[in-house]
């Protein structure tokens, strides 16, 4: 993920040695084909910018800083420059001399591994760093395996950790050595809102008429695993509103999304993001949502507080460090992340993946994270989810 | 005729010199990658999704399906040429692959494995275009119920797999679906069998203990017979034995067709389409074939028809997510995030706003299959030779390349110690002679099955009607019991005839079942 | 093999699943079962998966029995003796291979990957295979070499 012209570096150079392993292991045969990829891939380079003027308006975002960067020499020689001007005020000097590993506990294609992923192609467009990020996934344990690991790293600034909502939930429900007092924030970056869903042939078109129906009928709700924030929000829902919960936990938003239209259960909790093209197929609609104000792109939904429950609930991402990295890098790297976050291919991914921006500084984050804690260890012993 | 023009659309885009060039380096770079076992085809396209950023989001999206599609076939050999299956789709494949390769007939089952590919992509597109909008709304029938059903129909074939004791059998297959209750209950939330080890919460890695009992057993068995023994091993057929015959060809053609089919409409449900489309497509095979008993014995139609199996899966399960935005597997939901990088959102619209991109889509499908055969088939001979390496190096090769792939998963040496335990428990079990393809299988499906039989309960609170009042979920649940009784009853009706008439003719009934 | 090896060996593994089956029951008790009222609970699949294997033990357990009785001793009692003790040397390779393999996991967070898999590489040929020869190494290097560069440039993996 270094650059542009690194990318096609690489590609030559694993081409040719895509040739030279079959010729290890035949000991020296077929040598007839082992030029022709080598030649071939310099005018692929040569012919992929002329292409961006065909692309789509979406992907031209992101091959021009590409190909911008493709006019430059070497990154690190190019970055080292524009690094100097933008955030040598609050990087403390030499750093970073190494590259830096962003650890997201998403699997690839996941919330935080995309966020880690565009955050990343953002300090290169801006040219942030001197040196290149990396993302590394350890997907697991609801977080327990990427918390695991980056309190084991040296604190030195060079392993960052993206966290979700769950640093405030898995600690409480695992047999950890880890909580959130491990850490030392960064920043909070972004605010994902949450809606509840229903077939769209059902009776009820507003979270009311939904919670009326499940006071006196069997309805069925569902999202992701026991003790997550879907878990946490129909919960007090039901607490609230006085009616017994029947929560069917499911592995993704996608398996949820699914087993609501084929009518396994009534009403489940996603993001927008998940369960889009079903709304757009007309197979779902949306009821409310617990963020704390409307959400912009869907300016007439309402919230819970205007349904009368008085619940908040919002699913963000941020970054963190081990709680033993010093001060100036951390205020280094949160510099890094603001600037990137400007960057219009980040804007651009934030707005088509329906997020907002939930920006905290470390010290305000930190208090969210004990308050949440907090609120999180009240909920999950009412449900007989926390570890002793 | 609106798809044809959209496709050749598509295909104008994709033969573009440009994106041609992407899909034969993807395909390229995803065979070498995916030689490593602990890469499949899901690292790859996500280690590999950087390489393709700032080009226009066809020519990525052709060069990941150029990766994805390499990375499969890197996949099928490693599990014939070293017994090392690096994702549970070509668990099957290394049952008969790999005996082929013992027998020197390696480069045979690699050719037969790149053109049941290409007949199963080619195929599957075809499937995918026609089919897209009506088998997305067949996943969406598949609740937990229907997918519980599925599971066991999948665990079914668990009695097909042990050649000769199906006790056996049942075993691995138990130890399997054991191992896949460590880690974090998603259910409840409690967390199983840990031990304390905080990289065990997220469960078994499945490469790693594929890796380890396959390729690590097979090489610790080796290691144990003396010299003489182990040189036998490599004694390899001529070079006619290095490209597949026209014989073998015909004979496997329509295993691949049959493959291709039970591929695309398993793939398109969510969850394990594609292994559990690999192992039905095995046991239809064996069921159909006139001469069952040379599967696992390096059987070609072993080979051909699971190989198609999984390749049409990935089009089957493209289906869901294009039209609903539901990434039924761990690829597509890869391929997901590559779309919404690119700002394309799948969905119904998905077909109207970025139809070009659809349709180019399909076709660079279609063309990263031809290149693969192109770039795959003059390679095969020279894959083929790897089994001729002096026995200490192929061994070192062995173990460095699963130690690589099982570091790779995480970059944690946890899994490599894993993998080494792994290694010897492979090496137990074929001293006492079971089956280690079951136990992939159990270790695969256990999870969801566990999740789909209590999600199922649940939300019928707890009336285990529920499995038998949904019509598909009967349907699969009566088919499973069919795919169990089947061959007790054949076996009774054929002793009963063999009694009455002699031991000929048994054949027949058998080529009854067609799937 | 001698069936007669085979059942011997069949009867040992029904002994070591059951002994399994113990220790997997046990460890189900380590966990709370979680979820209410008539519901399966995360102890649920482990108790039939322990029930599961108990019984096939005692399957294959039984299976030999009844081979037994149907073929009253076939075969003489060296052949299976023979069959069941595995020659000297292989056993001693065999041994000798766990343990290069357990000592490279060990060493290999200390030493990095680079040294640690050519040493690997270099007692797997000198101890086990005792086939050193200049090619045979260079292999090896080139190998190990390959994989790093892979690995560490190519998909920026970090090894140790």
């Amino acid at each position: 993920m270094i650059s542009w012209q690194h990318s096609w570096k690489r590609l030559v150079l694993a081409s040719i040695l895509a040739l030279i392993m079959p010729i290890i292991a035949a000991c020296g045969s077929a040598p007839e084909t082992s030029t022709a990829p080598a030649q071939s891939t310099a005018p692929a380079a040569a012919a992929s910018p002329a292409q961006n003027t065909e692309a789509s308006p979406a992907a031209s975002v992101a091959a021009e800083p590409a190909a911008s960067a493709s006019g430059q020499g070497t990154t690190a020689a190019a970055s080292a420059s524009g690094a100097g001007t933008t955030v040598a005020a609050s990087c403390p000097e030499g750093f970073p001399n190494k590259p830096i590993t962003f650890v997201t506990w998403s699997n690839p294609g996941g919330g935080g591994d995309v966020l880690g992923r565009a955050m990343i192609t953002a300090i290169e467009n801006q040219n942030l760093l001197s040196q290149p990020v990396v993302i590394e996934n350890r997907a697991g344990g609801s977080g327990a395996v990427g918390m695991a690991h980056v309190v084991q790293q040296p604190a030195n600034g060079y392993t960052v950790l993206i966290v979700t909502k769950n640093l405030t939930l898995t600690p409480l429900t695992q047999n950890l050595d880890t909580d959130y007092q491990d850490f030392k924030p960064i920043q909070r970056t972004q605010l994902e809102p949450f809606f509840v869903a229903v077939r769209t042939d059902s009776p009820w078109n507003s979270l009311k008429d939904l919670v009326a129906a499940a006071k006196t009928e069997n309805v069925t709700f569902g999202g992701a695993f026991a003790g997550s924030t879907d878990n946490m929000m129909f919960s007090l829902l039901a607490d609230k509103a006085g009616f017994e919960l029947t929560y069917v936990p499911f592995e993704s938003g996608g398996e949820a999304a699914t087993a609501l239209v084929g009518g396994t259960v009534d009403a489940i909790s996603a993001s927008p993001q998940e369960v889009a093209a079903l709304v757009d197929a007309g197979k779902l609609k949306f009821l409310a949502t617990p963020s704390a104000q409307r959400v912009p792109d869907f300016p007439d939904l309402p919230t819970f507080k205007d349904e009368g429950f008085d619940i908040t609930l919002e699913q963000w991402r941020g970054f963190v460090y081990h709680k033993d990295v010093p001060d100036e890098i951390v205020e280094c790297m949160d510099t890094v992340l603001r600037q990137a976050s400007q960057d219009p291919s980040f804007q651009k991914y934030m707005e088509e993946s329906g997020l907002a921006n939930g920006y905290l500084p470390g010290d305000e984050f930190y208090a969210l994270l004990e308050k949440e804690t907090n609120e999180n260890r009240a909920f999950l012993e009412e449900a007989g989810l926390l570890n002793q | 005729m609106e798809a044809f023009t959209g496709l050749m659309g598509g295909f104008a885009v994709a033969l573009q010199p440009a994106n041609l060039l992407a899909a034969f380096i993807g395909c390229l770079i995803g065979t070498i990658i995916g030689v490593l076992p602990g890469i499949g085809p899901v690292s790859a396209v996500a280690l590999l999704l950087p390489l393709t950023f700032g080009q226009p989001a066809v020519t990525s999206i052709i060069m990941l399906a150029g990766i994805y599609y390499g990375a499969m076939y890197g996949g099928a050999l490693t599990s014939i040429l070293i017994n090392a299956p690096g994702e549970s789709a070509s668990v099957v494949t290394t049952l008969d692959g790999y005996q082929m390769a013992k027998q020197g007939r390696g480069g045979v089952a690699l050719g037969i494995s790149a053109i049941a590919s290409f007949v199963a992509g080619t195929i599957g597109v075809l499937l995918l275009m026609l089919l897209a909008p009506a088998m997305a709304d067949v996943a969406l029938s598949f609740g937990p119920a229907e997918n519980f059903a599925l599971m066991i129909l999948g665990l079914t074939t668990v009695a097909a797999l042990g050649s000769g004791n199906t006790v056996k059998a049942l075993i691995s297959a138990v130890l399997g679906l054991m191992l896949a209750t460590v880690g974090i209950d998603a259910v409840s939330g409690r967390t199983r069998f840990t031990f304390g080890f905080v990289e065990l919460l997220g469960g078994i890695d499945f490469v790693v203990v594929a890796i380890g009992i396959f390729a690590l057993g097979d090489i610790l068995a080796n290691v144990e017979r003396s010299r003489e023994q182990v040189n036998v091993r490599i004694d390899y057929g001529g070079f006619r034995n290095l490209w597949p015959s026209w014989q073998d060809i015909r004979q496997t053609f329509f295993p691949m067709l049959r493959g291709t089919f039970i591929g695309f409409f398993a793939g398109v449900l969510p969850g394990a389409g594609a292994t559990i489309s690999s192992f039905l497509s095995y046991i239809v095979e064996k069921r159909v074939s006139k001469t069952p008993e040379r599967f696992g014995k390096g059987a070609p139609e072993g080979v051909a028809g699971p190989e198609a199996a999984n390749n049409a899966a990935t089009a089957g399960a493209m289906a869901p997510m294009l039209v609903l935005g539901i990434p039924g597997s761990a690829t597509t939901a890869v391929i997901y995030g590559a779309l919404l990088m690119f700002g394309l959102r799948p969905g119904p619209t998905l077909f109207i706003q970025n139809a070009d991109f659809v349709w180019g889509l399909f076709a660079s499908m279609y063309v990263g299959n031809v290149m693969l055969l192109i770039l795959n088939l003059p390679l095969v001979g020279v894959f083929a030779q790897v089994v001729r390496l002096p026995y200490p190096i192929l061994t070192f090769v062995i173990v460095l390349f699963s130690v690589l792939g099982a570091f790779g998963l995480n970059n944690s040496l946890f899994e490599v110690y894993l993998l080494f335990i792994f290694g010897i428990v492979g090496y137990v079990l074929s001293k006492a002679s079971i089956p280690a393809a079951p136990l992939a299988l159990g270790l695969v499906l256990g999870p969801l099955m566990e999740r789909a039989f209590r999600q199922s309960l649940i939300a019928s609170r707890g009336s285990y009607l529920v499995f038998v009042q949904r019509p598909i979920s009967l349907g699969i649940l009566v088919l499973a019991l069919c795919f169990m009784a089947l061959p007790t009853l054949l076996g009774l009706y054929t002793k009963r005839r063999e009694q009455r008439q002699g031991p000929a003719g048994t054949a027949e009934m058998l080529g009854e079942r067609k799937g | 093999m001698e069936p007669n090896a085979n059942k011997k060996r069949d009867v040992w593994t029904a002994v070591v699943l059951l002994a399994l089956a113990g220790f997997y029951l046990f460890s189900t008790f380590q966990f709370s079962p979680g979820g209410s009222g008539n519901l399966p609970t995360a102890r649920t699949i482990p108790f039939l998966l322990t029930g599961a294997l108990v019984l096939l033990s005692i399957a294959l357990f039984w299976q030999n029995r009844f081979q037994q009785i149907k073929r009253p001793a076939a075969l003489s009692e060296g052949d299976d003796d023979e069959a069941l003790l595995i020659e000297d040397p292989s056993r001693l390779r065999l041994g000798l291979f766990l343990a290069i393999l357990v000592i490279y996991a060990l060493t290999m967070p200390y030493i990095g990957f680079l040294i640690a898999t050519i040493a690997l590489g270099v007692l797997l040929l000198a101890v086990v295979f005792r086939s050193v020869s200049l090619v045979n190494f260079i292999a090896v290097l080139a190998l190990t070499g390959f994989s790093y560069w892979l690995f560490a440039r190519v998909l920026s993996i970090p090894l140790p």
